[in-house]
């Protein structure tokens, strides 16, 4: 007999059955929206997690002279002096209204002297000189490098780049660049720093896919200075800049970091206080369900929001930005975990009447390890449902914080921090863009809801999908 | 052969607002290693709470245990420590229930159950524990059982889920199991498989058992001794053949009665239509118990003193102890009341052939 047929005859069971998770999942499969916030829920994390790659600045690099630049416009097709190929770029612009702060881009004689850092924290040399004749173009340069790199006028370093630029004016492309390597600067500690710069001409900057940009540390697991995409000349901003200069879209993913983390780990504390607390106060009745209970509504009946706000308050302001991470994070498990202790109370009071529970007493258990293994893991399917559910409103909690100032703080970005400038009606009003964060919001908050409803469904018996 | 178990004037109340219900008043019984011991009576009667007073498990609050002793080899377990406690339970007396369908955790895998109480007791590892748990499958009789160990409760039937229930009694190969009608959500010929399984695993650790059922069927077949409680107490303590041969409570022998036969004649000699015999009324409020006998107000024998003082319970022969007054030496000297063997006659019937097959085996 086949090991087949021995399995069909086995007693009271015709076949293998399907694990509890296998059969959640397959029931999760069919809810569509569910699948569709899982999606994008996913997306959101990721890229909260490649943040450093996939944005094309750092958080916190900006460019003074362009505050509340637009999002830049792409064109796909570039008619160089070869005709037109698919080679997308983007004009680099510069304020040309001082007082409405809007944008034109610089004419096509521009020549740009632009620095490629080699490390992180060192401010970038971005000279633009738009002047109308070589002569005062080169005068620009000179000048702007010179006060950058602080190398004397007549050294070799500068002879290099000044005869890079003549060969620059007299090339017949007008979209040429030439990449100068300079002496490393030594410094007093005798350690050696790689210099280099690029001349561009013309007032395109070209988008490419593993651009050359900022230095970062992938994952902490290696330097690079490959982003995802982007222009190595600078310039383009997806989404625009803030009045910092700096890339709306890398501060954006860099703000999901802490924005959509709060939530996940917010909810996770919350729901294991609230399993604790709900377990003990439903198994053990009496004083202490009556001690646990009456303060779990004595700080539900306070409106959370004042909770939140004076809490914050009370706590010193003068932290780091991770010591007020994880001060957001327990503020908002402290404001959630009553109601969550309730529920699983309730649950509690009727497992523990169950047959399995006291066949549990009579094997020796302990009351602890009653809790924890029998009665806990019965209140799962709601805890889950729970933390999904839970996470919108921390993801909102952390961004009125940061909104009103009470949260992380700059140079740090968070979503609700960066949504902060929209208190100021005449920036909204004309610098609409700056309110992409608080799309994302919507959309986090929304994905979450559509899972927890996926997953609902899912862990439900009594639903029908 | 020692004796195991030996419980004196146990009481166990309920304290309700304004009222005890008197759940358990005043047993006293010995269980001997090895022996077999069935426990009787209708529902509400005490039997279950009796042995929650022994595992020390009675819900408290209300629930209390106001008297009494409980030695357990030597210890009295009402005054050891809730530690020490649970270190007797699920290691020298372990319990199976009534609900195999409700007793097991459905979250947990069956493996786990059962390696949880090794664990415990026997301080084995997650993996020792299992590789034990997949060897007492398999003593139960379950087959594939490292497959098995790996599924859930609701995955089983419920012989299956019962035997994995005395599997995790066994696992520590107690002194003492107590089966609290192990048998009655199960069908009939599970049933017999689950009882057969139970004396073998009796038979070859030498465990001592009490059966608490209201399944006269079981008692007959697998127990030695049967105790039959009324209202709180023991009515009639007896070994098993002579409790069926010959049942002197009136309790007892209503209950015997109340048993269909079949083949049993439709008529009486005198024509009359037979019908089931039914012990009329019902328990007394556990409230307020009757000053005299409780039994008294459903008795057909009962006579004025039963309602006046509450027999005590005495052996009237050998090995057989009963609560009533018929047994008295008074009212046997006095001729105007039944005579023991009249009295058999209200029941009994039904388990001549069973008496008759122990007599032959017995010859044997």
């Amino acid at each position: 007999m086949s090991t087949q047929d021995t399995a069909i005859l086995r007693e009271g069971m015709t076949e293998k059955a399907e694990s509890i998770w296998n059969h959640n999942f397959r029931r999760f499969r069919k809810h569509t929206l569910g699948k569709t916030g899982f999606a994008i829920l996913l997306v959101l994390y990721l890229s909260a997690l490649f943040a450093d790659f996939l944005s094309p600045y750092s958080m916190s690099w900006g460019d003074n002279r362009k505050p509340y630049h637009s999002p830049s416009p792409v064109s796909l097709l570039y008619q160089g002096p070869d005709g037109t190929s698919l080679r997308p770029y983007t004009y680099e612009f510069r304020i040309d209204n001082v007082a409405l702060r809007t944008y034109a881009p610089v004419p096509e004689h521009t020549i740009r002297a632009i620095s490629y850092e080699s490390r992180l924290g060192v401010n970038d040399m971005r000279v633009v000189a738009t002047d109308p004749t070589p002569a005062r173009r080169r005068s620009t340069i000179r000048t702007g490098v010179i006060r950058h790199y602080r190398i004397a006028p007549d050294s070799p370093d500068m002879q290099k780049v000044l005869w890079a630029l003549e060969e620059l004016e007299a090339s017949p492309d007008p979209d040429a660049r030439i990449f100068i390597e300079l002496d490393p600067a030594v410094s007093t500690a005798g350690i050696e720093n790689a210099r280099s710069m690029v001349l561009v001409k013309g007032n395109k900057n070209f988008l490419s896919f593993f651009s050359r940009g900022i230095p970062y540390s992938f994952l902490g697991l290696f330097e690079t200075n490959r982003h995802f995409f982007g222009s190595d000349t600078g310039g383009y901003f997806p989404l625009g800049t803030d009045t910092g200069g700096r890339d709306l879209f890398s501060r954006l993913l860099h703000g999901s970091r802490i924005s959509l983390s709060v939530g996940l780990v917010g909810a996770f504390i919350t729901i294991i206080v609230g399993l604790l607390v709900g377990g003990m106060a439903g198994y053990f009745g009496g004083f202490i369900d009556n001690i646990l209970m009456r303060f779990s509504e004595v700080l539900i009946s306070i409106p959370s929001i004042y909770l939140l706000f004076s809490l914050r308050a009370a706590l010193p302001t003068d932290l780091s930005s991770t010591e007020v991470y994880m001060i957001i994070i327990l503020i908002l498990s402290f404001l959630g975990w009553p109601s969550v202790a309730r529920v699983i109370r309730g649950q509690v009071l009727s497992i523990k009447n169950e047959d399995f529970i006291l066949s549990a007493r009579t094997m020796g258990l302990s009351n602890m390890k009653i809790i924890i293994r029998h009665v806990l893991p019965s209140t799962l399917s709601y805890a889950i449902i729970q933390t999904t559910l839970l996470i919108p409103g921390y993801i909102l909690g952390e961004s009125a914080l940061s909104l009103l100032g009470l949260g992380i703080s700059e140079p740090q970005s968070s979503w609700g921090l960066m949504l902060a400038v929209g208190r100021n009606f005449r920036v909204v009003n004309d610098f609409p863009f700056v309110l992409v964060p608080g799309f994302f919001i919507f959309l986090a908050i929304l994905a979450w809801n559509f899972f927890g409803d996926g997953i609902r469904d899912a862990l439900d018996p009594k639903s029908k999908h | 052969m020692g004796t195991l178990l030996d419980i004196q004037e146990l009481r166990t109340y309920f304290f309700l607002p304004g009222y005890a219900v008197r759940a358990v008043d005043g047993i006293s019984f010995t269980v001997q290693e090895g022996e077999t011991l069935g426990i009787v009576g209708e529902s509400g009667c005490g039997k279950s709470q009796t042995s929650m007073s022994i595992m020390r498990l009675v819900p408290d609050p209300p629930g209390k245990i106001i008297q009494g002793s409980i030695n357990f080899e030597g210890r009295d377990l009402l005054k050891i420590s809730e530690e020490e406690m649970r270190s007797v339970r699920g290691n020298d007396i372990s319990m199976i229930f009534q609900e195999p369908m409700t007793s097991l955790n459905p979250v947990l895998t069956i493996g786990f159950q059962i390696a949880e109480v090794l664990m415990l007791h026997r301080g084995l590892s997650l993996l020792e524990a299992q590789k034990e748990a997949a060897s007492l499958l398999s003593m139960v009789g379950i087959s594939d059982s490292e497959e098995r160990l790996k599924e859930y409760p609701f995955q089983l039937s419920g012989g299956l889920r019962q035997r994995v229930m005395i599997a995790i009694a066994m696992a520590c190969q107690p002194k003492l199991l107590i089966a609290d009608e192990p048998t009655t959500a199960l069908d009939v010929t599970i049933q017999a498989q689950i009882l057969r399984l139970i004396r073998k695993l009796q038979d070859e650790r030498n465990m001592a058992t009490m059966f608490i059922t209201h399944d006269l069927a079981v008692i007959a077949n697998f127990t030695q001794r049967v105790i039959v409680m009324y209202a709180g107490v023991i009515v009639e303590d007896s070994p098993v053949l002579s409790l069926f041969r010959k049942p002197l409570h009136p309790y007892s022998q209503g209950l015997l009665g109340s048993i269909p036969v079949l083949n049993e004649a439709k008529r009486t000699d005198q024509g009359q239509r037979r019908h089931l015999y039914t012990i009329p009324g019902s328990l007394p409020d556990p409230k307020r118990f009757p000053k005299g006998c409780r039994f008294a107000s459903r008795c057909p024998k009962a006579m004025k003193q039963c309602w006046e003082a509450e027999p005590e319970l005495v052996e009237v022969e050998d090995g057989r102890k009963v609560r009533c007054f018929l047994y008295s030496p008074e009212v046997r000297t006095n001729p105007t009341v039944s005579s023991p063997e009249v009295l058999a006659q209200f029941g009994g019937k039904t388990w001549k052939a069973e008496v008759q097959r122990r007599e032959k085996a017995a010859k044997q």
